[in-house]
């Protein structure tokens, strides 16, 4: 078979046909923490400078292997379009993390009116379209660009005062203002979700965080987090990556019946239960562990990484519908040479096989 | 009468209604009943049902934050009748959740069964950096330290606090329980925490046993 671009290849797994190998796709920073150390780039900086972000997310490829891009790099893009301001600290790890919400915009739920719908090119969401443009200039349609979403329930921690300790007893005391602030924080990422697309983005995907199952019940599940996702799905019409942390076991039922193109998830799900279950329907995304201290792309070596990677593959990918991940964020304490292990492992089965 | 208010006032803890909760509670203090027995009695009870349901995956987090919110407004009508508690008496916990983390959901559940269960809670809140921690211990003195984190990337804090606890030669005569999703027994031990709590409720039999082993010595 002939080598495939990674554009390509991606693309012949959401059409169901076999590439020549199967494709590696990461989420998140990636390595984004590593690729700005040498950069000599702050977080702040990195963030808000289309040039600066464009330039990093390409190392994601060009650097690291993963057949794609995935931008932004952190979860505060919906909750700053709002209004809710970050600090962008230089504290934990390398000297790196995530922006903190420091003020949400809506004090109360009371106020949910007062809100209104940004503008997709609102705060960080401009500098992401426009590092997406630059991306697809650079790659001229080589390299899949995802343009992520936070999930709208994550999203609404970022702008409720008192995030998860005030929206998740609102889902009993008072639902109609949790579907109120849902429904408006979808309607955002639906215009943002086409911008990124428009801007040269080829599938989307989200994160559901901290609204799994250990917060939620698979009842609450199916009421306020799965049907503002097949919202976007259905309004976006592009092929959307769909992540739940933990464990999605649960819920999964609901994630494939978003229409999703892809349902991606971690080691604590049975790989090879979820394949038989859903195999022809969606593709599946998951791979070696990275959630706790002990999981293999935290404190393995390349070779467990390789090996887990396989196993993997042999369990998933037989049919194509299958891209190898880490099953959730490669955070920045995965060394790097375990990331160069994930991504080569397709290539090397393949080889193999 | 009495009776009749407190069983009222745990079911509208148990059914997670704030407002009636307040009422009762202000009720229940005009009727001239001790509010420590009405916290022992009633606030507790109510939220180690509701734990207990938590565990058994009856209801999930918003029931159980919303409970908390029902037992904190009861609460705090009742808390300018309550007993001070003596810091030294062994039954104070200084409990944060390490630097780089705003993940504070779990932190605030351990806070309120530890408080149901008569301990003084100094809560440093979330995002705490390491000498935060350190001079709260310094200054408060408690024999327990609470440690919490749900990020990987974030788990060397707790070491960080650990060791600058040694360094700082404030570790003696303290325990150190860690708890969060990314760690384990193991981690536990390998940082020189005393105890890794997987629940809220391993926490606090824990710790009673510390206290009873330290009473009996």
């Amino acid at each position: 078979m002939r080598c495939m671009t990674s554009m390509q290849r991606f693309e012949a797994t959401i059409k169901g046909e076999a590439p020549d190998r199967l494709p590696s796709i990461l989420y998140f920073q990636s390595a984004a923490q590593h690729s700005a150390m040498r950069d000599d780039v702050t977080w702040q900086e990195l963030l808000n400078s289309p040039s600066k972000l464009s330039r990093n997310v390409l190392q994601q490829n060009t650097r690291y292997g993963a057949d794609n891009l995935f931008l932004p790099l952190d979860f505060r893009v919906t909750g700053e379009a709002f209004g809710s301001t970050c600090e962008y600290a230089l504290k934990c790890g390398f000297g790196m993390r995530m922006p903190v919400v420091k003020h949400r915009v809506l004090g109360s739920k009371d106020r949910i009116d007062d809100l209104a719908v940004p503008d997709p090119s609102t705060g960080r969401g401009g500098v992401v379209i426009e590092a997406i443009h630059m991306l697809s200039k650079r790659c001229g349609g080589t390299v899949p660009i995802i343009g992520f979403l936070n999930s709208p329930a994550d999203a609404a921690t970022d702008i409720l005062e008192g995030d998860y300790s005030s929206v998740l007893p609102l889902m009993v005391t008072d639902k109609a203002a949790v579907h109120k602030l849902f429904s408006m924080i979808t309607e955002y990422n639906i215009e943002f979700g086409k911008a990124m697309l428009d801007a040269g983005a080829s599938a989307l995907a989200t994160v559901s965080g901290g609204f799994n199952d250990i917060t939620l019940s698979p009842e609450q599940y199916h009421e306020f987090i799965a049907p503002y996702h097949a919202r976007i799905v259905k309004r976006t019409n592009a092929p959307y990556c769909y992540h739940q942390c933990q464990d999605a076991t649960p819920f999964l039922d609901d994630m494939v019946d978003t229409g999703c193109g892809a349902i991606s998830f971690s080691e604590k799900v049975d790989l090879a239960a979820v394949k038989r279950r859903y195999g022809p329907k969606v593709i599946l995304a998951s791979g070696p562990g990275v959630s706790t201290e002990s999981s293999i792309m935290c404190s393995g070596t390349p070779m467990d990484v390789q090996e887990a990677a396989f196993q993997a593959i042999s369990v998933a990918g037989d049919d194509g519908r299958f891209w190898l991940s880490a099953g959730c964020e490669v955070h920045h304490t995965v060394p790097e040479r375990n990331i160069l292990a994930l991504t080569s492992s397709p290539t090397i089965y393949a080889t193999l096989k | 009468m009495s009776e009749e208010l407190i069983s009222r006032l745990q079911q509208a803890i148990i059914s997670m209604d704030s407002d009636i909760a307040v009422e009762l509670a202000k009720e229940i203090v005009q009727s001239g009943v001790r509010p420590s027995l009405v916290v022992e009695g009633c606030l507790v009870k109510a939220m180690k049902m509701v734990a207990d349901s938590y565990d058994r995956k009856e209801i999930f987090l918003p029931q159980v934050l919303a409970s908390v919110n029902a037992y904190y407004a009861a609460f705090d009508v009742l808390r300018p009748w309550l007993p001070r508690i003596d810091a030294r008496a062994g039954r104070s916990v200084l409990i944060g959740v390490v630097e780089g983390d705003i993940h504070d959901i779990g932190k605030n559940l351990v806070r309120v069964m530890m408080e149901a269960y008569g301990y003084e809670c100094y809560d440093l809140g979330r995002d705490v950096p390491t000498e935060v921690f350190l001079e709260n211990i310094s200054k408060h003195d408690p024999p327990f330290i609470a440690l919490s984190t749900l990020m990987t990337p974030t788990m060397r804090g707790m070491k960080d606090i650990v060791d600058g606890m040694v360094d700082a030669d404030i570790r003696k005569g303290k325990l150190v329980i860690i708890g969060g999703g990314p760690v384990d027994k193991a981690f536990a031990e390998r940082i020189g925490a005393d105890h890794y709590g997987p629940n809220i409720k391993d926490a606090i039999v824990w710790m009673k046993d510390m206290r009873e082993k330290e009473a009996g010595r």
